[in-house]
């Protein structure tokens, strides 16, 4: 690849899953956005705007690059999305009503309630097996503070669930 | 919950969020999209710049569009005191004249000294 020496598309190919999944992760759930946000992602390193230069791993450099595109993407389109998620959750909620909320349904939904740093610090460290270091390099921030995020996370995803349990 | 526990339910609720919504394949969005958009992006200042070529070029050749001479005929029926006899129709066909449009000469309008005097 002409801007991306680095990068083996074949590669890109085997981690694209675990990145749409990520992507999942940083769109609390939208599936659109998430496809958007990984075609950006695909497209700034197609056009070199985003450049791998091997100084961490592929995996790494690739969600901290989507997680960027995210973030951006949501500062744009917040207030559209705040009004539309508010649809869209009385519309799930109108859907789901007769049926027993899962165990899992609870945990994934209470896991994107949480505030972005929380959310995104658990996801990497408990599903996606990254240290806490490597997950405060995606997120770009120290380890000390993905630390805090992480422990803040867990506090706060007990509390989520126990609300959760406790509702009819 | 201990921590092993709440990351071993996290991790099996998310296998089975990634289970249903599934991506799309990685060869539409690197190659198809990704790939195809690139080559079209040097062109479209080119593509702009035609566009805006062609608008100027239509709006100087309507502003050159000259309406028909008027008839002397007809100039001389509507400078008559009854210019009110002269069908409607027969106006109709002509368009507004713009300011710089020549006016039909004296000589042809044939106005005797009667008729300028009323």
């Amino acid at each position: 690849m002409r801007h991306n020496p680095l990068i083996d598309p074949r590669e890109l190919e085997q981690l694209h899953g675990q990145c749409f999944s990520w992507a999942l992760t940083c769109t609390r759930g939208h599936r659109s956005e998430a496809e958007d946000v990984l075609q950006m992602t695909y497209l700034a390193i197609i056009e070199g705007r985003a450049r791998f230069d091997g100084e961490s791993s592929l995996k790494t450099w690739l969600f901290a690059v989507i997680r960027n595109h995210a973030r951006s993407r949501s500062r744009h389109l917040r207030y559209v999305l705040q009004s539309l998620s508010r649809i869209a959750a009385f519309a799930a909620d109108e859907q789901t009503r007769d049926e027993p909320h899962s165990e899992t349904h609870r945990l994934v939904a209470a896991l994107h309630a949480l505030p972005n740093r929380q959310r995104e610090v658990l996801d990497l460290v408990f599903y996606r097996g990254l240290a806490i270091a490597e997950a405060a390099k995606v997120l770009g921030i120290g380890l000390g503070t993905a630390r805090v995020h992480y422990e803040r996370g867990k506090a706060t995803l007990r509390r989520q669930l126990a609300a959760l349990e406790r509702m009819p | 919950m201990s921590d092993h526990d709440l990351a071993a339910a996290l991790r099996a609720a998310l296998e089975q969020r990634d289970r249903v919504v599934r991506p799309p394949h990685f060869a539409t969005m690197w190659t198809d999209r990704g790939e195809r958009r690139r080559p079209l992006l040097p062109w479209r200042p080119l593509v702009a710049s035609a566009a805006c070529a062609l608008v100027v070029v239509g709006i100087v050749w309507n502003s050159t569009q000259r309406p028909a001479r008027l008839d002397p005929v007809l100039a001389h029926q509507l400078s008559s005191a009854e210019y009110w006899r002269v069908p409607t129709d027969d106006v109709l066909v002509y368009e507004a004249a713009p300011l710089s449009a020549d006016l039909p000469s004296p000589t042809g309008l044939q106005i005797s000294l009667e008729e300028s005097l009323l």
